[in-house]
């Protein structure tokens, strides 16, 4: 996806104008983004398909506000990001404050913790289930970051928060997917012989 | 070191972000950290399998549903432009009205006197035209101006200045009568 500079910035000013065609190209352009930034997030193709659609609709009726001096991509993806934090708000229906996550101290589980272990490859699912377990802004920025290949500043902007919040933030994120996916992969397919191994090998270390 | 920097110097390698001299005292404290380069291990192996999921494909027409969307809103948006400036407009058009009606009201109490009858509906229908020649021109200004604004900040401000010139109008209409008696 290479589109200059120049060439966005003009289809936001046509569009401004109102011209629907350069919003189209627009759309065209991020739609990839958008729709996986929302799959990631909500976890299902019907979801995520709602609240990209919603987003460039916002895009579209905010399009005054959006600064040339940002990139048009993450300014989009901003809107697509909260967004999506609104609606797992709303179906979930908990108000977790984010301080009271960033604040709390996530202690690794010394048990789910073997000596050596690969990911294999037929685990991937299970990242793409256990991911939706994540409180939703370490979601975020796990997504932006691999997904989007974006910096911290980057990050930063699109979520509305500080640099050293997205780095503590990512670190948090990665350490309780790593608990989530030993967990995941230990609950799920280990055979008798090698689960009382793997009990012998947890009592040993307790 | 103590392992909890360390925890956090290993996730800022796996974004590239160490300093040649972080690298180092990190390698050190993992050369000697039996828990910590267990848990080295295990947040690579995350992070290899974040960065092995690929992106999704939108759905078919997902543009075109877009666009749909866009103009329904976009409809609706200029239908709710043009709402507000039906109520603006009513809300001139009542004020301005307000002096002619007391004049025709106060025809019905003085029907007796014939005279007075006469002055007052010529004075009532002088007023009316009056009227109606400035409603029209505001009318204009006002549609023009919603017509064409860029946004709605803009338009809330003509919205205030309608608001203003209305309620002073209805202040100006209700004390004529008054002192016409
Ligand atoms: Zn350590």
């Amino acid at each position: 996806m290479t589109i200059s500079t120049e060439q966005e910035q003009l289809w936001v000013l046509q569009a401004r104008q109102g011209n629907q065609e350069a919003f189209a190209r627009i759309v065209e352009a991020y739609q990839r983004p958008v729709f996986n930034l929302a799959y990631r997030m909500l976890g299902s193709v019907e979801a995520a398909e709602d609240a990209a659609q919603e987003t460039f609709v916002r895009a579209y009726v905010r399009l005054d506000s959006y600064d040339p001096a940002y990139k048009l991509a993450s300014w989009i993806l901003s809107i697509a990001s909260h967004h999506c934090i609104d609606c797992l708000r709303k179906s979930n229906g908990r108000q977790v404050s984010l301080e009271q996550i960033d604040g709390a101290r996530w202690i690794p589980d010394p048990r789910l913790r073997p000596e050596e272990r690969t990911m294999r490859a037929e685990q991937r699912h299970e990242v793409r289930e256990q991911l939706q377990r994540l409180p939703e802004q370490y979601r975020l920025v796990v997504i932006l970051r691999y997904w989007h290949d974006m910096s911290y500043v980057e990050i930063a902007r699109v979520t509305g928060s500080t640099e050293s919040a997205v780095k503590s933030r990512l670190h948090r994120a990665r350490l309780m997917m790593a608990d989530l996916l030993t967990e995941a992969e230990q609950a799920a397919s280990v055979p008798e012989g090698e689960r009382r191994l793997t009990e012998s090998a947890v009592s040993n270390r307790v | 070191m103590q392992c909890q920097t360390a925890s956090e110097l290993m996730s800022l390698r796996l974004d590239g972000a160490l300093s040649d001299d972080e690298e180092r005292a990190l390698d050190a404290h993992l050369a000697v950290c039996a828990a910590c380069s267990a848990d080295w291990a295990h947040m690579q192996s995350a992070c290899d399998a974040f960065s092995a999921l690929t992106l999704a494909e939108p759905p078919a027409q997902f543009a075109a549903r877009v666009m749909q969307r866009v103009q329904r809103r976009s409809r609706r948006l200029s239908l709710a432009r043009a709402g507000l400036s039906v109520l603006l407009v009513a809300l001139m058009l009542s004020t301005l009205f307000i002096a002619p009606l007391r004049a025709l009201f106060s025809i019905t109490e003085s029907v007796s006197s014939v005279p007075a009858l006469i002055s007052t509906l010529v004075g009532a229908i002088v007023g009316v035209a009056s009227v109606a020649g400035t409603v029209l021109g505001a009318l204009q200004v006002v549609l023009k101006a919603l017509i064409s604004s860029p946004t709605w900040l803009v338009l809330a401000g003509y919205l205030a200045i309608c608001a203003v010139v209305a309620v002073t109008w209805a202040r100006l209409a209700l004390r004529r009568p008054q002192t016409d008696r």
